[in-house]
Parts: C-alpha cells; structure tokens; sequence
C-alpha cells in the first residue's frame, strides 16, 4: 500500500486539487484507510448529507475548492463519506467533474474490458433483432452458436492477458530513472531522453504500436507513482505528476483510435509520435526554467 | 480447439463484419452523439443503433470503474471482473430500463453494480468459509451490504500499528496537518517549536509511516 497521505499538499487550494484528483482515482481507498488509521474511529452515522448539507450540489458542479479549509478537514476525518462523494460525483458529478482526468490505468483497463463487452452486446443485440416465435429453435441454435464463438473469443483474449508480460525497461520505465543521482533541472533533461527512446523502434504495424504505447504509458504510470526526490521544489513534482498523467491519457487516446480502428496506422503512428515530441519539448522547456530559477541559466 | 472449429464458419465471419461495420458507423456518429444523454444512448443502441453503444460505455466506464475498485479494496483484476459482469447484466436486463429522466441510466447500472460487487463479496466470503459453514451464509448479511466493510480492518490494523511506531508527539503533528486544517506555523505556535521543525518531524513521521507500511506488503 502506497502511503498517499505523504502527498497530501499543505495549502489549501492545492489540496482541495489534490483531493479530486483521487476521489476520481484508482487509489482512493488506499486513502480512505490511511485517514481512518490516523484519525481514529469516525462519528457515528455521518454521512455525506450530514457533513456537507447544502454545499453538496456546489461540490458537485463546481467540485471541493467551495468547502473552507475546516470543511475540507471534516472530509478528511470521515473519509468514508469520500467513497460515498466518488458515487455521487458518478451519478450527478457536473461538467466540473466529467472533464477532470481520468487516471490512464482506468481508461487502459476499461478499453481493454471494452473489445469482450462490445462482442457480447452485439451477440445480444443480433439476437433480440433475429429471434422470431416461427422459427425459434433455429435462431435460437444460432444464437447458442453466436454466445458460444463470443466465449471462445473471451476465454482466448482472457488469456492472452494472463500470459506474463515482460516488464518495459525502456523510456520512463528504466529502472536508472528512479535511483538517478540527476538533481532538479539536469533530472527533467534525463526524463527528455529517456522519452526518446521511444523512437529507438519505429513500429511497423497496429500490434507493434499498441505494444510500444503500452510500455510507454507503463512508464509513465511509474513516473506519477514515483517521489521524484531530485526535484527540490514541490511543485516541479506536482507539475511532472500531473504531465506524466496528461500524456499517458492522450497516448492511451491514439490507443483507443487504433482498438477500434478509427484511423489509419500511419496517422496512429503520427499522433502517438507528435505525444512523445511534446512531452520531450515540455520537459526540456521545465529544464530551463528550473535552472533559470535557481541562477544557472 | 475442437469446438472452434465446429462452430459454423459463417457465425464467426458475421462477428467480424458486424463488429466491423459497427466500429464505422460509431465513427461515423461518434461526434453527432457525443452531446446526447446516456439514456437517449442506450435507447438508441436498443433500438437498433448498435454504435451508440461504444460511446455510452467510454462515457460511463471510467469513472465506474474507479467506483468499482473503490468497493473492492483496491483490487483491480477483481473490479475488471464486476465490470464485465455488470454490463452483462446490463444487457441481460436492458428490457427492466425505465428511462425516468436526467442521469437515470447511471443509476441504474449503479444499482446493478452495487449487486454485482455484494455478489463478489459473498464469493469471496463463500471462498474463504469451510463447507459446513456454507449453510450459515445468508443473502441479508449485514456485512455484504455496499455500505458495510468499506475499510478491510486487517488494512486498518496494519496502519494503527504503523502508526504505534511514532511517537504521540509525531503523531499528534501528522493529526493536527491532516484533519485539524492547521498550517506548520499554527503548529509550531501550539506545541512551542519552531515552523521547520513541524514541517520536519512531519516529513520524518510519514517516511517512517511508508516505510512500515511498504514492508507489510
């Protein structure tokens, strides 16, 4: 278990951010038991409605920087009422909410979830239009058939995804990253190169470029999970986290392009390219300005 | 591999061109639908428009997902399963939908979810119970329910001990930061240090923290 709590900003309105950030995030209930083992047993029967009243609705259009500090802190010490607020931001989260980033895992696990349901809505679909009552055990045979190819298909891709899938070692997911004595600016000009390794292959086809993308988004998936103790300022790590996450959706975007076959492999390829050229260029421009800031420039 | 290949060959190749046509005609509608509701969505796909399917599931799976895993310990192969169980459902029950206005179709697949992650409990609970205690598993157990449970209490025990690692003074520094809303200088006032000093034991206490909860891993 990751302790998430160490990230947990000081001011304020950093931390109103950061706490969106993992109510809409694949970690919240690591969240949840580390406030719950500092803090203590909650009050009993608080729930959401109890905490929050009628600054709820704001919360859910315009999202947790409404709440003053000690609201924010009353959050805090229930957390559970956090897992039901993930539920409601779900269920009638505004504009606010839909157009926060999504963590890349999640939109990584629910495209490759998406190839299984889409077969089964299909066969489902096919069957409700085709079954008619004259003829009813033939459809019905062929829909046995349909469900059980649909199976087949899962069970295969199923197991493809089981099959123990060997660890990147390249871009972001070099494991000299992490231990890397690079400080501060000449850190963000190790991560520039390690981003162009990505142009050490160039894929040749669809399968090829998923492959890459993954490794590539896996790495970046280490990045925003990393300390990044080179960097001295804060912010620099807020700002790489944040970034690491941004590009890891868009890539994770052209992968979904290339799933569903919405665009040709040489525009897929160009798209994924044109990523990895702005997250190297933001990067060194980040470089820059850290060693502008620190006088070295 | 036997039943593969007696599966009817035309059953198979209908699969592929459907899905095929399907992915073009959602391209094709994918901007068009992108401001629809998720209830006209899903209307559409029951009616017959099978590519406003995909844009329904990359708008709702997400975010449900996240909630999904939330609910399950933070256990991602087991809320991948929930998920494809609750769009099976999802399909299975599309007759049961009653469009009831703004936002009714996430509520309904919450509701289906919800089932779908009790019924994962009670497997698992089922998995860890001796046979002659099977019997004893009953659908009303108050533990099963999607408002019980959320916090596992060995994952509990495992950060209160943790935490019996630090000092009361560490301690009471990390409580005050976290859920007293105050900042190290209101800290620092309060227990006589100065301002580096709280922004110090507080870095040192929650490394030690992590340090004792990666090594319970």
């Amino acid at each position: 278990m990751k302790m998430l709590l160490q990230e947990l900003p000081t001011e304020h309105e950093y931390r109103a951010d950061w706490l969106e950030q993992q109510i809409v995030g694949l970690d919240l209930y690591d969240l949840v038991v580390q406030l719950r083992g500092i803090y203590g047993d909650a009050d009993e029967g608080c729930s959401l409605d109890e905490l929050l009243g009628k600054k709820l609705a704001d919360v859910l259009a315009s999202g947790l920087k409404v709440l003053s500090p000690s609201e924010l802190s009353r959050l805090l010490a229930n957390p559970e009422t956090m897992i039901e607020l993930q539920e409601q931001v779900f269920l009638d989260g505004g504009e606010y909410w839909q157009s926060r980033d999504l963590p890349a895992e999640a939109r990584r696990r629910t495209l490759d979830i998406r190839a299984h349901v889409t077969a089964e809505a299909f066969a489902q679909h096919q069957a409700s239009a085709t079954l008619k009552p004259k003829d009813v055990k033939l459809k019905r045979w062929q829909f046995s058939a349909l469900l059980t190819a649909a199976a087949i298909i899962l069970i295969f891709v199923s197991w493809q995804n089981f099959l123990p899938q060997p660890s990147p070692t390249w871009g972001f997911a070099n494991a000299d990253i992490n231990s890397s004595p690079a400080m501060d600016a000449d850190y963000m000009v190790m991560l520039a190169d390690a981003a162009s390794d990505w142009f050490d292959k160039v894929p040749t086809d669809d399968a090829a470029l998923l492959t890459r993308i993954d490794d590539f988004v896996a790495g970046c998936e280490q990045l925003v999970a990393a300390d990044h103790l080179q960097l001295s300022d804060p912010i620099d790590r807020v700002w790489l986290r944040d970034k690491c996450q941004s590009w890891a959706n868009k890539l994770v975007a052209v992968r979904g392009q290339v799933v569903s076959e919405q665009i040709v492999f040489r525009e897929s390829r160009q798209q994924a390219n044109q990523v990895i050229r702005d997250l190297r260029s933001a990067l060194r421009s980040r470089a820059d300005e850290i060693a502008t800031r620190s006088g070295r420039a | 591999m036997a039943i593969v290949l007696l599966l009817p060959r035309l059953s198979h190749c209908n699969v592929a061109a459907n899905l095929h046509s399907m992915e073009n005609l959602q391209t094709q509608e994918r901007r068009a639908a992108a401001d629809e509701t998720d209830e006209l969505l899903f209307k559409r796909y029951q009616s017959g428009d099978a590519a406003s399917f995909s844009l329904l599931y990359d708008r709702v799976s997400p975010l449900l997902y996240t909630f999904i895993v939330a609910r399950v310990s933070g256990d991602r192969s087991s809320a991948d399963d929930i998920l494809q169980q609750v769009w099976q459902k999802v399909f299975l029950k599309q007759h049961q939908f009653a469009d009831q206005g703004p936002r009714s179709f996430r509520r309904w697949i919450n509701t289906i979810a919800a089932r779908q992650i009790i019924d994962a409990r009670k497997g698992q609970k089922r998995h860890g119970l001796a046979n002659a205690e099977l019997g004893e598993l009953v659908a009303d157990d108050d533990s099963l329910s999607p408002e019980a449970a959320l916090v596992n209490q060995e994952d509990l025990d495992s950060v209160r001990s943790c935490l019996e690692g630090l000092g009361e003074s560490d301690s009471s520094i990390l409580r005050m930061h976290t859920f007293d809303a105050m900042s190290y200088a209101e800290i620092a006032r309060k227990l006589d240090i100065a301002e580096g000093t709280v922004g110090s034991r507080r870095s040192r206490a929650m490394q030690r923290l992590a340090n004792c909860m990666e090594s319970k891993i």
